[in-house]
Order: structure tokens, then C-alpha cells, then sequence
């Protein structure tokens, strides 16, 4: 294999991209930075009916609505008077490879096999690399899947180790890089030494997979309690979590349901940082991810990224890593179910959160995810220790990331943060600003802006006002 | 560790991506200065080889990739891990004060 320098296949990206995913974005930009996103959606996803068929064909979804009734009581015990809302979970560890991501995965195979590809390749450190891979299984598929394991001294991150063995198990190629965002190059490197499909987290397809999810919880709440949830919680990262499981709520009616995103807090930490890489716990579901994706979710390796967090997010929480850690010992030794950390981040944020609501009020947890060698709290605390992260019992604010870990030594102690969404629109423009080079936007590029980050034209118009201020300032 | 390799043994091969002065400049400078490696699986496709050897190999997926041969049947690294003190007392303490509760609230009938 040659391996052609960086910049000459980077400027190849579109028309790399264009083969791999079948999709002409150009049909569904309107003007300048806008583009129909809803037409894309439905004329490049599949629809509701389609899915759930795709998805009962390979064994997905349907997973159990669980009530975590003794979690729930001692939330109760633990509140003022009245408070205290009833959490239900959705036990996505229940799908084929152990997380919700099987459902996106489902339609990208589908739609690979359907088109004829010999082969599927994600670019992946997360869950939704096995979920390929096992789909991929199913259809007879090749699959490839590359991930970013290694710092570059060779010391491999225990829970993308095991994914990669999952992977590997499941009859997938796995490349396992050291840390770089130039995993985006290697991966057109594959995709047009291959042909294969790509299999992104961010097409349409993908993302219209995760529907069903939110569909099933509207759906199971309204038969077993007559209502819909108060509240659904869902652990934030790429932002396709959210997005699919916000659209599937809202296409079953369930409108008032205010969806609430979640993520580990590691602020402070680089994601394509050689010393930083293997100082974290959490490789997934968290703010390296969450943060950039919801002011720039056109980051992703698709020209339009159908994840569009801040379009869908009533609200966002982070937790700390230790709050985490200690919400899925709860999980195990009070409800007896046994699952991956990462999954439980929005588990988390419920717990926090509960207290605050009424006695009578229902959150769902939106996920699990499976748990195993490598992606237990007792693995990657183990790892934290030996690379000199500090961990110790006490209060959960006192978490550093990069340097200390700080169980908490009573549930009180949880506090999820509110992320001030106002600063993350703010963000979202500045983000237009920079990437276009510009800061004079159409009336159309405006209201797509608006309707893009849930706010009215005029506050658009405010915030690139204070930018073009700033600038006149310099 | 096995040094040696004979053909259709499963291996783990190195590759280089990137050299350092390759990477792009928007990188940190601690990323900047290692280079971008790959480590994949395949069974060897040569006769025979020692670990340091360039060697080919054959995916799960039949395709082929040469590097240098680093381990031979390579084994899975990651474990459970230790027994954790921080994690140890939640569950019993959690479950006591259930019970606590739910003998309080047969008291009080």
C-alpha cells in the first residue's frame, strides 16, 4: 500500500467522500451555509416504517424500559419533601454488540448492502465499531474498522482496547493508530484503496436509525403509564444520540417531552494531545466530543452532518467522571445491572436531576451500554492509577481531569452542571464566522442559523453584531 | 513472548502513517513530534519471520499489509483491573441505607 502525502488526499476529500457514502450534499444546500435539512433527512434516510423493519430483520431494538425502583426510592429518601422523580432506563446493552449504536448501525449496513458495496469501514473508537461490525456479520459484509488506541508510546486506552477486541471478535479488520486527528486521512486513504462504503456516524441514514429508540420510549411509556416522559436523558457526544432520539420522541407525539443532554466534563484535556490522551477515563460521551459537535456539528467527516445537537437540546448537563463511576456501582448493587461507565453518564445526570423534580414526574434514561474487561469502573480506574491520576473519596467538584478522580461518598453528592446553552448559540455563530471567513449572512443564511440552534433570527443578527463589534474593536 | 513466526500464524504488524515532519501544523506540538503509527492482525503470509522481520500478512478480511512483525499471537492486555478501595464500600453502604429505609417504613406502620 502507498501511503500518499497528507495534503494531496485531504484535497481529494470530497470526491472521496461523495464515492463512499452515495449522498450529493450539493442537491440540499439552499444558500451559502444553509441547506434543507429536513428534506435531506427524509429523501436520504429511510423512513420510520422502513426502519423498524431494517432493524427487526437484524434483532435490534426493542430493548426493556426498565424502572429502577430502588434507585428511584432512595433518590426519594435523599430529596425535600415531594421531590423526587421515578427513573425508568432503557437497556440499549440489550442490542446485538451491547449499545444503542447497533440501531445506526443497522441502516448504514442496510444501505451498503443495498447498494451493492463489498465492504463497510467506520472510523471509530467507540461502541459503534463493533455495532459495524456485527451488522456487517449479518449481511456478509467485509468490514473494516479503524480506531485511535495508542499514545505513541504503544500504551493503549483499556476500553477502545476492548473495543477493538470486539471488534476483531465480530470478523472485522481493526488498524489501531496512535492519537492524531489524521486518522481522517488514513481513513480516505481506505476508503478509496477499498471502495467500500462508508459507514459515518453522521449520514442521515445513521442518524434517522436512532429514531426507533425514542419512538419505543414514547411509545411503551404511553401504554404502561398513560403519559409521556417529563424528561428523557441522553448522553451527548457526536450529537447523533440526541438528534435521532429527539426526532423518534417527537414523531411518536411526544412533544412535551424536554430531551437533556448529558456528558462527562473534561475540560482541560486535548483530544489530539500525545500527554493528554491517556489521562482521561472516558474515551466516549464526553465534552471533547460534545462541546465542538454542538457549535460546529459540520466538523464531521460528511460535508452536512445530519447530528445537529443544539437544533434538538432543551438542555445540557455535565457530570464528572467520578459521579459516574459511582452511579454504575449503584446500577449493579442496587438494581443489578451490570454495564459499561460510559453508558451510564446520562444515569447519572438523571439521579442529579431527579431531586430537583416532582415525586410524581418521569425521567428516562435514554441508554446502557455493555460492560467487560477494559470498560468497567475497576479497569479504567486501574489505568488512571497507574498513570499517576489521583483517586481518592470525597466531593465529586473537587474532580480534576487529567489529575484526580474524586468518587463521591454519598448520592447527595451528585451535581450535575447546567452548560449555559446561550454561550454555545454564541459559540455556534462565532464558529460560522470563523469557518466561512466572513460576517455578512443572507436573510436565508440567518433564518437556517436560527432554526439550527432553536433561537429567534433577531438574536443571529445580535450575535453577529457583537462579533463584527469585536473586530472593529481589534 | 514467541520470537518466531511461521506462515498462517496470527501476528501483529507495526506501520508507519506519518513521519513527524509530515503531520499537519494544526496538531499540539507533543503530538507533532511522534509519528502516526498503526498496529493491525493478520496471518502471515511469508514462510518464516522473527519479531524486528518485515513481514506480509492477510486481514480477517483478506486484505494484505506489510509492516514490521511485533508480536506473534497476540494476546489481549486488558483486564478487569485491581481491586479499587474508592468503589468498594458504595454498594454495601447504598444497600444498608435501604434497608434502613424500608425498616423505618415498616416501623412506622
Amino acid at each position: 500500500m502507498t501511503i500518499e502525502k497528507y495534503n494531496d488526499v485531504m484535497a481529494r476529500k470530497n470526491e472521496i467522500m461523495k464515492k463512499a457514502v452515495g449522498i450529493d450534499y450539493d442537491r440540499f444546500r439552499t444558500e451559502g451555509i444553509a441547506f434543507d435539512y429536513e428534506q435531506m433527512m427524509q429523501e436520504a434516510g429511510y423512513s420510520i416504517e422502513e426502519i423498524i423493519k431494517i432493524q427487526m430483520s437484524t434483532s435490534v431494538g426493542n430493548t426493556p424500559l426498565i424502572e429502577l425502583k430502588n434507585i428511584g426510592n432512595l433518590v426519594r429518601r435523599i430529596s425535600p419533601k415531594g421531590k423526587g422523580a421515578r427513573i425508568f432506563l432503557k437497556d440499549e446493552a440489550c442490542n446485538p454488540s451491547g449499545s444503542f449504536k447497533d440501531r445506526r448501525a443497522s441502516v448504514s449496513v442496510f444501505h451498503a448492502h443495498k447498494h451493492g458495496f463489498p465492504g463497510v469501514v467506520a472510523a471509530t473508537s467507540g461502541n459503534y465499531g463493533a455495532a459495524v461490525a456485527s451488522q456487517a456479520a449479518k449481511y456478509n459484509l467485509k468490514c473494516m474498522i479503524l480506531q485511535e488506541t495508542f499514545d505513541s508510546k504503544g500504551v493503549g486506552q483499556p476500553e477502545i482496547l476492548e473495543k477493538g477486541r470486539s471488534c476483531e471478535a465480530l470478523g472485522a479488520e481493526v488498524v489501531q493508530m496512535t492519537v492524531g486527528p489524521e486518522l481522517f486521512y488514513y481513513f480516505l486513504v481506505c476508503l478509496e484503496e477499498t471502495g467500500f462504503f462508508n459507514a459515518s456516524l453522521y449520514t442521515p441514514f445513521g442518524i434517522s436509525g436512532i429514531e426507533t429508540l425514542g419512538m419505543e420510549i414514547a411509545t411503551e411509556m404511553k401504554l404502561r403509564e398513560n403519559r409521556y416522559p417529563d424528561v428523557v436523558l441522553v448522553t451527548h457526544a457526536g450529537g447523533g444520540n440526541l438528534t435521532g432520539t429527539a426526532r423518534g420522541l417527537r414523531k411518536a407525539h411526544a412533544d412535551g417531552t424536554r430531551v437533556i443532554g448529558a456528558s462527562v466534563d473534561l475540560h482541560g484535556l486535548h483530544m489530539a494531545s500525545d500527554v493528554d490522551f491517556n489521562r482521561k477515563s472516558f474515551t466516549t460521551g464526553h465534552t471533547g466530543f460534545g462541546i465542538p459537535f454542538a457549535v460546529f456539528p459540520d466538523r464531521s467527516d460528511v460535508p452536512l452532518n445530519a447530528a445537529r445537537p443544539l437544533r434538538y437540546m432543551d438542555d445540557y448537563y455535565l457530570v464528572t467522571q467520578g459521579e459516574v463511576f459511582y452511579t454504575t456501582e449503584m446500577l449493579a448493587q442496587l438494581e443489578g445491572l451490570q454495564r459499561g461507565p460510559a453508558g451510564n453518564t446520562s444515569l447519572c445526570a438523571a439521579i442529579g436531576l431527579a431531586r430537583k423534580m416532582e415525586k410524581n414526574q418521569i425521567i428516562v434514561v435514554q441508554e446502557t451500554e455493555y460492560t467487560s474487561a477494559g470498560k468497567c469502573p475497576s479497569a479504567q480506574l486501574s489505568f488512571a492509577l497507574d498513570h499517576g491520576i489521583r483517586v481518592d473519596c470525597g466531593d465529586p467538584s473537587m474532580d480534576e481531569p487529567g489529575n484526580r478522580i474524586v468518587i463521591p461518598e454519598r448520592t447527595e453528592q451528585i451535581a450535575p452542571k447546567k452548560v449555559d446553552l446561550t454561550k454555545l448559540r454564541a459559540s455556534y455563530v462565532n464558529q460560522m464566522v470563523k469557518s466561512t471567513g466572513r460576517v455578512d449572512f443572507s436573510h436565508e443564511e440567518i433564518r437556517f442559523m436560527a432554526e439550527d440552534i432553536r433561537c429567534h433570527s433577531d438574536e443571529i443578527k445580535r450575535l453577529i453584531q457583537s462579533i463584527k463589534n469585536g473586530l472593529n474593536d481589534q | 513472548m514467541k520470537k518466531n513466526a511461521k506462515q498462517g500464524d496470527w501476528v501483529k504488524i507495526h506501520f508507519r502513517i506519518l513521519e513527524p515532519h509530515d503531520r499537519p501544523d494544526h496538531i499540539p506540538e507533543e503530538t507533532r513530534k511522534t509519528p502516526l503509527d498503526a498496529y493491525v492482525n493478520g496471518f502471515m503470509s511469508v514462510e518464516e519471520a522473527q519479531l524486528g522481520d518485515r513481514v506480509s500478512i492477510r486481514t480477517l478480511i483478506d486484505r494484505e499489509y506489510k509492516g514490521t512483525l511485533v508480536e506473534v499471537f497476540p494476546a489481549h492486555t486488558h483486564s478487569f483491573g485491581k481491586a479499587i478501595p474508592a468503589l468498594l464500600e458504595i454498594g454495601p453502604k447504598l444497600r444498608a441505607k435501604i434497608r434502613e429505609g424500608a425498616d423505618d417504613h415498616r416501623k412506622v406502620q
